[in-house]
């Protein structure tokens, strides 16, 4: 494989190389990580604390290298499976380092809200920064993983079930039980 | 109900849900200054690198992202990917003893360890001359397209193994953080013909690390050198089943490194 490298000449006389290019013997993996990188980038930059975005992305990168031969060839699933691959890859960071899914503990810190069992039984439910904040943080993280797929991914139920290895119909359903379970939480809310 | 609207609650159940609307106002990036395009990336660029020389680590690629049949056999240009072989074979090399590798050198054509595209060859005569040839032929221009052949110095990689890297400006090794090339080191008429009669039976092929060993010994036998001793050194991943070999002239002897199969279709 060959990486084609510019030659710069700086002021000072000394020379440094940068990558011109992404030109690898495989064009196919270089046109997938450039139309795919940002995006896998924001998708984890969103999940896990900024000194391991880099590690995770690379390894993301490195499994699609590895597996070209399996990748679809369509542009918008092969993005869909580089999110599937960075998130299988985020989960297995979780279990390495034996701690919770970063995601809710990101957003806990970032709102400052009290987690669901904290709330006063006498707080009349709203929507407010706290309240959505703690139901949230009290659902699992499958179940927080496709509500923030959908709102910050923007992802369809169609792309949910490429992400998450199931059907169609299936994905549809745990979107519905995502539902179910937050009305749950919002009625004790109310209650 | 529309069929516009049928589709949307089809795509989006959640649509009108405010914890989803919430959720958009809690996204993490939100605020975040843009992000340069990949292209001006350097982070992006840098990533791209380690995966590439990851990758090339032990499956060389043609444009088609198959394996080249031969692609050692027909000393193909084997750039950044033979210099994590060499890397490789280096660092397992490393956890053994310290030793030359005299079996191989790497010719890069810019003074970096990371940036470079390396081609390796069996070391047949000293370093800087084998790579000054490499640099004038035509096979090897892609990597080696400069139009006047720089000045060459000779370092050794960690773990042992030779690369040939240009010396301008001068300290190539220093300033890469490599020992200098002893050129005491330079194998004697002796070490010469031991070298070749070895490592010419290690080309090419995968070998067994006891049919490696073996090899080695009756060589040692066959030219009298009885004092030698032959080592298999660990396998530091389990996928290393292929003998490749560094001479240690100083304790007069050969170690057998494991490498990985680099010759499968």
């Amino acid at each position: 494989m060959v990486a084609e490298w510019e030659r710069e000449e700086k002021v000072d006389g000394s020379q440094h190389t940068r990558a011109q290019n992404f030109q690898s013997t495989n064009p196919a993996f270089d046109a997938a990580f450039i139309a795919n990188y940002q995006r896998i980038r924001d998708y984890v930059s969103r999940r896990t604390i900024t000194h391991e975005v880099d590690d995770v992305v690379a390894e993301t990168f490195t499994v699609a290298w590895r597996r070209w031969d399996e990748i679809p060839t369509e542009a918008e699933i092969q993005s869909l499976w580089l999110i599937r691959t960075a998130r299988l890859t985020l989960l297995n960071l979780y279990r390495s380092n034996r701690r919770r899914n970063n995601l809710q503990l990101r957003l806990m810190a970032e709102s400052q809200q009290e987690p669901l069992d904290t709330l006063g039984i006498d707080e009349a439910y709203e929507f407010t920064d706290s309240n959505l904040g703690a139901i949230f943080g009290s659902l699992s993280d499958d179940d927080q993983e496709i509500l923030a797929l959908m709102a910050w991914e923007g992802c369809s139920i169609a792309e949910l079930a490429i992400i998450l290895e199931s059907s169609h119909n299936a994905a549809k359903m745990r979107l519905q039980r995502v539902k179910d379970r937050v009305r749950e939480l919002i009625r004790g809310v109310e209650q | 109900m529309s069929d516009n609207d049928s589709r949307r609650n089809e795509l989006d159940p959640l649509e009108s849900f405010e914890l989803i609307e919430w959720l958009k106002t809690r996204d993490p990036l939100l605020g975040q200054p843009t992000q340069p395009p990949v292209n001006e990336d350097p982070v992006a660029q840098r990533i791209y690198a380690q995966v590439v020389q990851e990758q090339n680590r032990n499956v060389p690629h043609d444009a088609t992202g198959k394996r080249p049949k031969s692609w050692y056999a027909k000393r193909l240009l084997v750039p950044v990917l033979v210099a994590a072989t060499l890397l490789l074979s280096a660092a397992a090399l490393l956890r053994t003893k310290p030793a030359v590798d005299l079996t191989q050198v790497g010719c890069y054509n810019v003074a970096s360890l990371v940036d470079a595209s390396v081609v390796v060859l069996p070391l047949e005569k000293s370093p800087i001359a084998q790579c000054r040839e490499a640099w004038q032929n035509p096979e090897y221009k892609e990597v080696f397209s400069q139009e006047r052949i720089p000045s060459l110095a000779t370092c050794v990689l960690e773990g042992g193994v030779v690369g040939v890297f240009p010396n301008e400006p001068p300290n190539v090794c220093e300033r890469l953080g490599l020992a200098v090339w002893d050129e005491d080191l330079e194998p004697a008429e002796l070490q010469q013909e031991l070298v070749s009669r070895i490592t010419s039976q290690f080309l090419d092929k995968c070998l067994a690390l006891s049919d490696g060993a073996q090899i080695a010994r009756n060589e040692l036998e066959a030219l009298g050198l009885s004092g030698w001793t032959v080592t298999v050194a660990p396998a530091s991943e389990p996928e290393f089943v292929c003998a490749s070999l560094a001479f240690d002239w100083a304790a007069s002897s050969i170690t057998i490194v494991p490498i990985a199969n680099l010759w499968v279709d």
